[in-house]
């Protein structure tokens, strides 16, 4: 699986290096190039296509896949492509929003304790595990029923629920990293803290967390379909694919390909950003370097 | 090379290769290796590492790594039987019952959350066929014979120290009482103090079960303590073999002369050690010709071209050479 | 053995008040009266109606005492308090609810090792071949899909098509057919996957050759003493798996209406009835939390080396 990289000079751990590994992945470059695919059609779709989204045409209600409606009508005649396309934007922006948002203040809070220490440390750890006593979707949807349903309140109580998990992994690479050889080194060498940080912490912990967040985007869209379709996330009559999946449900023994085609592109969005994490982990993983 | 079968044989190995695939290049492990071993005999297999010595044993036994092997050729005649040829039963019923190994490495050779009591009956169970009791009282006294008393035999493997786990191995090797061990490196990765213990157990029991056995090494005071007869192995072949006197007093072979002339002289003072200039051959690209030509001092143009036959020159003792070295002088090749 | 255990739970009891502190906290900050939610959307009221429904409520006490007591109810009296909506008492609706939600979690966590760990051990026997690609693209698949997309498709074909097995309810051990398998597809993958690696690691280990060389059966090697070893990062995988697999539970009883703990939460949620979400999230908060501290206490059964430390045997000095 990963051959002989012709470029030997590139610094572990930077751009071009990781570029280089992932770009020998199967796996990886059909998951970048759906996904691109998917965010492509998925701005310009409302231009491109020939029906809009939200359009009710009753006549069309429950109609199968043809040339005109490739992939058939919903329940009340709504062009199915045209909804699946356009909902895209919810999955992808609260995956990746809620992800962002997530693993900022997760950085932030694992720096401060794993640098600090002592009581900082211990107070934030056991504040971490009261949150890490509830699974992630769950507390999910406490905080939903906190905020309210909606996109922004949605992409803020799954951010909410990811940060322990950022937080605990920045908090170790940075205990790790503090002890090892090479920082007391640079510290007997003088090499001042930002250069430290900079030089030596962050492409360090850097790695892990790359994989964590593409995960996270996954993992994180998928939670937003499943919030949206038991109705704690984002309403229909927006197009967002959990939400459509609910509404189809309500019709699924008169329409059953309605529920077929939300579905699939919620699995092919995550199995996309699974194949890239996939891949980004094998290539900083050490023992594969050739 | 023709040695003749003679019916004291236990062991006779023809022209064994070995070849792995590592990084889509093939390995050359062990080339055409031949040897014979009579009962209660013990080789030695002499070498640097990576010279294939692991590969024999491995091979004798029918362990190699099944995902890295790629090819295993030639005949291995236990006991009338080729080894080679048996079905994955018959070896299972060969296996620690017939030919048994030692490892190199204790800390690696016991399963961490089995008791050395449990791992030692196994053995017992699977080919005496004994019950659990029967074989566990076996097994706690096989462990008191090597030195493990009993109220501590079932404990687990990281309770005890890296000599005791090697007992624990030797003793699970010998359970069973079969005829043929091999001992891969037994005592390499110990305290040179426990050592000389370790060896002095392993010797205790062969010399009382009259086992056979063959012991690698890259040690040669292992060997002259241990052995009958010496093979010395160079890129995965015999490059001499003989009784330890002729290898050791009327060592022909340039390597292993050089081999003999690294160790330090405890009555010379030198400065420097002397080590055989250059490295082993890459097991990936071996030349046709004689595989030690790179780094022998008595290198002709032949042993470049050709490769090199192991000739009979004084009774048993064999060598692959072209100029035979012998005191004082250097003896043209016969060929 | 057992201080380990009373250890444990010791450290449960801290860490559940925190938990329910912040839940209690949490849910103070919500919009709007939850007296005009108890008093009900379409009624028509007074103001006088509200007040007396905010005394009964207690809301007109200031928040700490309201904490307390709340506290106070549910850790020495097992009381949550009553439904906003139903009037009736939160404790009996989940004491009704969570023998059935424990039941699918069950269901749910035997399937992901049944099939998971076998899938695992084959796959890495048979690494590199057609068989290992192929389960281990299956089980990505497995980790991709949404577990709602596939109980619907299941439903699709096994209910609505086939007829074979019913599609709601939780009357037999037929009902939870479904939902269970819906439910640990996403985990049978994650235990696979890990199941492989593991068993990898320890395949190459030499003490799996030197069983080998005594002449044990390839099942006995594989099985007996491979697969011991490769257990404990695969029972680390499982507590996060079951933790993970608790939270989609709530998702998967709403499909299949069956009456647990989890179809109670999304349920209260939608009807702003808090006493009862917050019951029911302590309740569930609580179960994760055993689930843990199994999942810890199995390490202890598997390994030796880890049993050692908390049962205190003393390590012998080293005797040559």
């Amino acid at each position: 699986m990963t051959g002989k990289y012709e470029n030997k000079n590139l610094k572990p751990g930077s751009f071009p290096y990781i570029w280089e590994r992932i770009s020998h992945n199967t796996g990886a470059m059909v998951g970048i190039a759906v996904i691109c695919l998917i965010i492509v059609l998925s701005i310009f779709s409302p231009y491109i296509l020939k029906h809009n989204y939200s359009t009710i045409n009753l006549s069309n209600a429950g109609a199968l896949p043809s040339l005109d409606h490739p992939f058939g009508c919903d329940e009340v005649g709504r062009d199915i492509l045209a909804r699946v396309l356009y909902g895209a934007r919810y999955t992808l922006s609260i995956g990746l929003l809620s992800t962002l948002f997530a693993s900022v203040v997760g950085i932030f809070l694992g720096s401060v304790a794993g640098y600090f220490g002592g009581v900082v440390d211990m107070f934030l750890m056991r504040f971490l595990d009261i949150f890490q006593a509830f699974p992630q979707l769950l507390l999910a949807m406490t905080l939903v029923a906190i905020f309210g349903t909606g996109l922004d309140k949605c992409i803020l109580a799954l951010g909410i629920s990811n940060i322990p998990g950022y937080a605990r992994m920045t908090r170790a690479n940075v205990l790790n990293i503090r002890s090892n050889e090479y920082i007391e080194a640079a510290v007997s060498i003088k090499c001042s803290t930002w250069r430290i940080i900079t030089k030596h912490v962050v492409p360090n912990a850097f790695s892990p967390l790359i994989i964590a967040m593409a995960m996270g985007i996954a993992n994180s869209g998928l939670a937003a379909s499943a919030l949206s379709f038991v109705g704690l996330g984002i309403q229909p009559p927006k197009p967002e694919w959990g939400a459509m999946l609910a509404s189809a449900r309500n019709y699924i023994r008169a329409y059953p390909h309605t529920v077929i085609f939300p579905g699939s592109f919620i699995m092919l969005t995550v199995l996309s950003f699974n194949l890239i994490g996939d891949a980004l982990r094998d290539a900083m993983d050490p023992k594969l370097r050739d | 090379m023709d040695m003749e079968m003679n019916t004291n044989n236990l062991l006779s190995v023809r022209h064994l290769t070995v070849e792995y695939t590592s990084g889509g290049k093939t390995v050359h492990a062990v080339n055409g290796l031949s040897f014979d071993m009579d009962k209660g005999e013990t080789l030695g297999l002499v070498g640097e590492t990576g010279a294939g010595k692991t590969s024999i044993a491995r091979a004798i036994m029918r362990i190699l790594p099944d995902h890295a092997t790629k090819s295993v050729a030639g005949k291995i005649i236990f006991k009338g039987r080729d080894i080679l040829q048996l079905s994955n039963m018959e070896m299972q019923a060969v296996r620690g019952s017939q030919i048994s190994m030692i490892f190199q490495d204790p800390m690696t050779a016991l399963n961490p959350v089995r008791t050395v009591v449990s791992q030692v009956a196994e053995g017992l169970k699977l080919h005496h066929k004994l019950t659990k009791a029967d074989a566990t009282n076996a097994a706690i006294d096989m462990l008191e014979t090597v030195g493990i008393p009993e109220d501590r035999s079932g404990e687990y493997p990281h309770q005890f120290s890296g000599g005791m786990k090697q007992r624990v191995v030797i003793a699970m090797a010998l359970a069973c009482n079969p005829e043929f061990l091999i001992a891969d490196e037994p005592t390499t990765a110990l305290d040179v103090t426990i050592q000389a213990q370790v060896l002095s157990l392993i010797k205790r029991l062969r010399d009382e079960r009259g086992t056979s056995m063959i012991l690698i090494t890259h040690d040669l005071g292992v060997v002259a303590d241990t052995c009958d007869k010496v093979a010395v192995i160079y890129a995965g072949q015999i490059i001499e073999y003989g009784s330890k006197e002729d290898i050791f007093d009327r060592a022909s072979h340039p390597y292993t002369k050089g081999l003999f002339s690294t160790l330090p002289d405890i009555n010379k003072r030198t400065d420097r050690l002397s080590p055989i200039k250059g490295l082993p051959p890459d097991p990936t690209q071996l030349s046709k010709g004689c595989s030690f030509q790179p780094r022998c001092p008595y290198a002709i143009g032949r042993c470049c071209d050709e490769a090199v036959e192991l000739t009979e020159f004084t009774p048993g003792h064999y060598t692959r050479c072209c100029n035979i070295v012998i005191e004082g002088g250097v003896v043209e090749c016969p060929h | 053995m057992i201080k380990y255990i009373l250890k444990r739970l010791l450290i449960m009891v801290p860490i559940l008040i925190s938990a329910a502190i912040l839940i209690f906290s949490l849910m103070n900050f919500v919009p709007g009266d939850p007296a005009l939610i108890a008093l009900g959307e379409n009624a028509s009221y007074t103001e006088a109606d509200v007040a007396a429904m905010q005394a009964h409520l207690g809301l007109d006490q200031p928040f700490i005492v309201r904490l307390a007591s709340y506290l106070k109810g549910v850790f020495l009296h097992l009381d949550f308090g009553n439904s906003y909506t139903r009037g009736t008492s939160v404790r009996l609706e989940l004491a009704d609810r969570f023998p059935t939600t424990v039941f699918l979690a069950c269901c749910c966590v035997l399937l992901i090792l049944l099939v998971g760990i076998p899938v695992g051990v084959r796959a890495a026997v048979k690494a590199n071949t057609f068989e290992d690609r192929l389960s281990m693209f299956l089980t990505l698949l497995g980790n991709c899909i949404p577990s709602f997309w596939l109980a619907l498709m299941l439903t699709l074909l096994f209910s609505l098509t086939l007829g074979w097995l019913p599609s709601s309810g939780a009357k037999s051990l037929k009902y939870f057919i479904l939902p269970a398998i819906s439910g640990a597809a996403g985990g049978i993958a994650g235990i696979a996957r890990q199941t492989r690696a593991s068993m990898l690691e320890v395949i190459r280990s030499d003490f799996v050759t030197a069983a080998r060389s005594k002449g044990l059966s390839e099942r006995s090697v594989i099985y007996g003493h491979a697969l011991s070893n490769a257990l404990i990062p695969i029972i680390t995988v499982s507590g996060q798996q079951l933790g993970r697999m608790m939270g989609g539970i709530a998702i998967i009883e709403t499909i299949f209406s069956i009456p647990g703990l989890g179809s109670f939460l999304v349920s209260s949620i939608k009807l702003r009835d808090y006493p009862s979400v917050q019951g029911c999230v302590l309740y569930i908060a609580f179960t994760v939390s055993i689930i843990m501290l199994l999942t810890d206490l199995l390490y202890a059964f598997v390994d030796p080396r880890f049993k050692a430390q908390y049962v205190g045997t003393k390590k012998r000095g080293s005797t040559k």
